[in-house]
């Protein structure tokens, strides 16, 4: 990652796209302070959060969802999205479960998912699509600014990609988010503003069907003959 | 009309069938068996409050008992330093803050520097030498090896007015009864709340609680700190029942908790109390059969239970047709 510069209206949608080892999560682990920069700022909200720890970069409103769905599988369904969108309170809200709104949104969250029948269910027990949307719904519920999605269809069928670029759209709607994703066909369906990395730096920005007719792209990344 | 009652809330009439033979125990047992099964529930206490942390949040601890010693050395010192009436209940909060503090600083250095694990554990196992080592050289406070025993005896009730000797073992047998309920009560509460959720998700991924924006070394303080003060508790309640000595904090006992809690059942609260009660008897039983072998057969029995059963007597008996013994069942 080597002088990136990418800028992001609040409340839109961004997909990032860009070959393997190019730099998308390392982008990810560096918003969120999974790593640190060699030199440089990391600005959220005017703050600079370099020497930040990650709970205080989620707390100012950064959340992520995980390439592989990284899920609490011991605990229900209902228990993960508790969780979630407990992420910013104070340890007496905790312990005394006041909850103040969540419960509504969790319950807009099991409906906007269907998951109303599987509340009390293992979430571990979950297909793998589920827990990608069950992931996606903790993720909305921890009621970030900036949302960070990484690879949301990883291992999904045409069926269950085609359902998450709808519920992207759908919840996701006027939340300021990155999508990394490899999937074309999904980054079409999102109708989103893409972004390419190459080599750690941005290379062409535009809607997906200038990227998909330029030349320099379809050579790196889409793989076609010059 | 009973039986249909019956049937709809087999659970509650189990509950309070088994709490009717608890309450009447004394009445139909001897002063011996009573301080024993008096004993056995505060052991099941520290079982419990070894459940809370190791179950419920994943952090293994070789060296519990160093909690539960500190917090009987409290009581007994408390006791002795201050000879006037009242002094019982300073003790046991002072039982109770000792061990917290002692956790609180542990974990302050050990989460907050990512120990986690089994180092954690070896930490504790470390820990455990050095704190028996304090109490032997500290002499003039601890008794040294020799033990604590010169310290007026508790007494509980209205200070001055009406007080009840806490060695009589009726006292101590209620007294331990109603203090293991309101532990169970307590854990259930803590386990259940939206902290018990998040110290559950901090057992299977601390990682991902962290980017959901939880201070989690914080989190694991303050769980590691209830269940010390609870283990120091127990502690407390054992000075009617037992004899202070650095024995209480030795390595064997931080092992045989483990047991317990294991064969019990590991995250359901009540297997704490199940497997306490299970082994306590057992070893009690094969004890005075078997002098020397005793130890032996406990330590087969354990190995048997966690190969035949990883989720323990309770965990079995949650998921097998055992579901019939409905007092195990989770609420």
């Amino acid at each position: 990652m080597d002088g990136l510069d990418l800028n992001v209206a609040k409340g839109e949608t961004r997909c990032i796209i860009g070959p393997n080892g190019t730099g998308k999560t390392t982008l990810f682990n560096l918003i969120t302070g999974r790593i640190k920069p060699d030199s440089g700022e990391i600005n959220i909200g005017g703050r600079n959060v370099v020497s930040r720890r990650i709970y205080e970069i989620a707390r100012l409103g950064v959340s992520r969802k995980f390439q592989s769905p990284t899920i609490f599988g011991d605990l229900s369904v209902e228990d993960n999205l508790i969780i979630a969108a407990m992420g910013r309170r104070r340890l007496n809200d905790l312990i005394f479960s006041r909850r103040h709104g969540a419960d509504s949104r969790i319950e807009e969250i099991l409906e906007k998912l269907e998951f109303g029948e599987l509340r009390n269910q293992r979430s571990g027990d979950l297909s793998h699509g589920q827990r990608q949307w069950l992931e996606i719904g903790m993720v909305l519920l921890n009621d970030p600014d900036l949302i960070l999605l990484d690879e949301p269809t990883a291992g999904m069928t045409l069926a269950e990609t085609a359902r998450t670029a709808d519920l992207i759209r759908q919840v996701l709607q006027g939340k300021t988010t990155l999508v990394i994703e490899h999937d074309i066909a999904f980054v079409r369906r999102l109708e989103a503003p893409v972004t390419v990395l190459f080599r750690g730096k941005v290379m062409r920005e535009g809607s997906f069907e200038e990227i998909a007719e330029d030349e320099q792209v379809r050579r790196i990344y889409l793989g076609e003959n010059p | 009309m009973s039986n249909n009652l019956l049937y709809k809330q087999p659970k509650s009439w189990a509950l309070g069938i088994l709490l009717l033979a608890l309450c009447l125990f004394p009445q139909v047992f001897s002063g011996y068996q009573t301080s024993l099964l008096a004993k056995f529930l505060v052991f099941g206490i520290f079982a419990l409050s070894l459940d809370l942390i190791w179950g419920y949040s994943g952090i293994v601890n070789f060296g519990h008992a160093i909690f539960f010693g500190a917090g009987a050395y409290a009581m007994g010192i408390a006791l002795k330093y201050l000879p006037f009436a009242g002094a019982t209940y300073l003790a046991v909060i002072f039982a109770i803050l000792v061990p917290m503090i002692i956790a609180i600083l542990l974990g302050y250095f050990l989460f907050y520097g990512r120990v986690g694990g089994v180092f954690f554990g070896v930490v504790t196992l470390a820990l455990t030498g050095v704190v028996q080592s304090i109490i032997i050289v500290s002499s003039d406070l601890t008794g040294g090896m020799n033990g604590l025993f010169d310290f007026p005896p508790p007494k509980l009730g209205i200070p001055g007015i009406l007080e009840f000797d806490l060695y009589s073992p009726t006292v101590a047998y209620y007294t331990v009864l109603v203090s293991a309920i309101g532990c169970y009560l307590l854990a259930k509460y803590i386990v259940n709340s939206d902290f018990g959720r998040v110290i559950q998700a901090i057992r299977e991924d601390e990682d991902r609680v962290e980017f959901l924006g939880y201070n989690v070394p914080f989190m694991k303080v303050v769980i590691f700190a209830i269940a010390c003060g609870m283990a120091g508790f127990s502690g407390a309640l054992y000075v009617p029942l037992g004899f202070i000595s650095p024995d209480l904090l030795s390595i064997e006992r931080s092992a045989v908790v483990l047991v317990w809690v294991a064969v019990g059942g590991r995250g359901t609260l009540v297997g704490a109390f199940v497997g306490t009660l299970v082994v306590s008897y057992l070893q009690t039983f094969l004890s005075d059969q078997f002098v020397v072998l005793w130890l032996l057969f406990i330590g087969m029995l354990a190995i048997l239970v966690i190969l035949i059963w990883p989720s323990g007597i309770v965990g079995f008996a949650r998921t097998h047709p055992f579901k019939s013994l409905i007092l195990f069942k989770r609420s």
